[in-house]
């Protein structure tokens, strides 16, 4: 019986692991065959050793250029994020430790902002951004992307800053410490690890995130996302090309997710279990 | 007076950057609505056109059909797979691990792999049904209308349920042992304590993390547009596909606003209303 459960669960931990792995690795499987043996009707499960070739990620870095989109996009988000971090802790930290009338308020105004879809700012931004000829622009990009995530930011962050005692704060004030140098001496240096969980997903999700790159962003400071976009054309299938250029863009975040995983988890699930 | 000082460069200055950026362009964007693309004041004109648009009216029936099967099933299936999750006890850490990288594939990155894996005649999904004698020819998962809504859903599902898992999954480990000590030694068996003991307390994490998942369905945008790009036809066009192809393909600004402030104030009322209702949570004062 004992044998049996912990055969099941074996089984289920296979599956699963499966059922994870499995895109990341027909996205490379394919990305190493030539394009003309990826059509056809009976996929190669295995990449046949005597085919495969780096062509599609010759063709890709050197005739798609993805390597400037992506070093577009890691400049750009990583500035932004860094906005973001910087101006979404005090918000998230004087919802935490400060009392003020209208406090309910801001709380409804992040959590409407929260819901309202992307796509509402995109065509009022676009028509003011592109009428002052500002289109295009990594300062644009940075500014847009480490903007966007306060509200959701702050929000996250709220959980963490609560945790952070009062008695500090109040013995720093005891000892004559300004409001700001608290936030800056005292919160800041003990939130670290919730600072640099926060700061890789928001990298991670700006990274990820389509629709603003592909409305404001075309030639000089094209991002990597709409840039992959392109790969397909109109009446041909260069899956190969597809899939290598999905490789190089995920490269950076898989390594990033991977190497930093216990922060990031305790990033995302902090609202959950706090 | 000086007391108030912190407030203001802690709490006012760092919000008002994003009002500036976002909330003035999209009060704007709804004042740009009320008038022609000359500028001349048309007053609803614009809404109504929007109210008699085929392509609007089914895009918004397409998100609402979205974003209600993506829910339900991304947490039904990511609360099965948490407590799944919870109880394999050698694999648990390394499934908690290699969860991570679904949910690190971006959405753009996914949407073309699915059109890879789910060609007529080239997928793999194809291929393996026909192998398994489940089909008798190719489907076309993308090509034909109906079931094209319907992979667009799956995709997302398939990404998705891993970040819930996570999420459920958190919220079990850190239920106290002593609640299933206790169980246990009145004799509950192990469907009993679930339903007894691990639902109940799971309930309002359920909630959280259905309203959650509410929002983000409807921010969708990136894998549909990647998979489909609303295609065939208009088919799996969401709201806010339609918006973009108007609004900055087509350069219909006027008419773009229009329809994306009826989106918004769709949202916002299905957003409150399940505010009102579940998300205690969430709004945590």
């Amino acid at each position: 019986m004992k044998t049996a459960v912990n055969v099941v669960k074996i089984l289920i931990v296979i599956l699963l692991l499966v059922a994870v792995f499995f895109p990341l690795y027909w996205m490379i499987n394919i990305s190493l065959i030539p394009d003309n043996e990826v059509i056809r009707s009976r996929p190669h499960v295995i990449p046949p050793f005597s085919m495969i070739t780096l062509n599609a990620y010759r063709e890709t870095i050197f005739r798609f250029n993805l390597l400037k989109p992506l070093f577009n996009s890691v400049l750009i988000v990583l500035c932004a994020s860094v906005i973001t971090l910087f101006l979404s802790f005090p918000v998230a930290y004087s919802l935490a430790k400060y009392t003020f009338r209208w406090k309910p308020i801001v709380h409804y105004l992040i959590i409407w902002f929260l819901a309202l879809p992307w796509i509402v700012y995109v065509l009022p931004i676009f028509k003011i951004v592109s009428s002052i000829g500002f289109l295009d622009n990594h300062l644009l990009m940075i500014l847009l992307y480490g903007f966007s995530g306060i509200p959701l930011f702050a929000w996250l962050a709220l959980p963490f800053i609560r945790e952070f005692p009062n008695e500090l704060i109040d013995a720093a004030r005891l000892d004559g410490c300004s409001e700001l140098g608290i936030v800056w001496r005292v919160a800041v240096p003990s939130l670290q690890n919730a600072f640099v969980a926060l700061f890789l997903i928001r990298f991670i999700w700006a990274y990820n995130d389509l629709l603003f790159a592909l409305t404001f962003t075309f030639d000089k400071a094209k991002m990597v996302m709409p840039a992959i976009l392109e790969i397909p054309g109109l009446f041909n299938l260069p899956y190969a090309k597809m899939a290598a250029g999905g490789v190089i863009a995920v490269m950076p975040i898989l390594v990033l997710a991977i190497g930093f995983q216990s922060q990031i988890v305790s990033g995302l699930t902090g609202r959950t279990i706090k | 007076m000086r007391k108030k000082l912190h407030i203001v460069v802690l709490l006012i200055i760092p919000f008002s950057f994003f009002i500036v950026t976002y909330t003035v362009p999209f009060f704007y964007g709804i004042s740009v609505s009320f008038h022609s693309p000359k500028g001349d004041f048309i007053g609803i004109s614009n809404y109504l056109l929007i109210f008699r648009d085929a392509r609007f009216l089914n895009a918004i029936k397409y998100s609402l059909v979205f974003s209600a099967s993506t829910t339900v099933s991304l947490v039904l299936f990511g609360l099965i797979f948490g407590i799944v999750i919870h109880h394999l006890n050698y694999g648990r850490s390394i499934v908690k691990t290699a969860i991570l990288i679904p949910w690190a594939i971006s959405m753009t990155v996914w949407g073309l792999l699915a059109q890879i894996v789910l060609h007529d005649h080239f997928g793999l999904v194809n291929f393996l049904l026909l192998k398994l004698g489940i089909i008798r020819q190719g489907i076309g998962w993308l090509s034909d209308p109906a079931l094209a809504r319907f992979s667009a859903i799956a995709v997302r599902v398939y990404r998705e349920v891993w970040f819930g898992s996570l999420l459920f999954l958190s919220a079990r480990q850190i239920i106290p042992e002593e609640f299933y000590d206790e169980a246990r030694v009145s004799g509950a068996r192990p469907s009993q304590t679930l339903w007894f003991v691990t639902l109940p307390i799971l309930k309002p994490t359920v909630l959280y993390i259905a309203t959650l998942v509410l929002i983000f369905s409807f921010q969708e945008f990136d894998l549909v547009f990647a998979l489909t790009q609303g295609g065939p036809g208009f088919a799996t066009e969401l709201a806010s596909i339609t918006v973009f192809q108007l609004g900055v393909r087509y350069g219909k600004f006027e008419y773009g606003t229009a329809a994306i402030t009826v989106w918004s104030l769709f949202v916002t009322t299905i957003v409150v209303i399940f505010f009102r209702f579940f998300g205690r949570k969430l709004r945590d004062q």
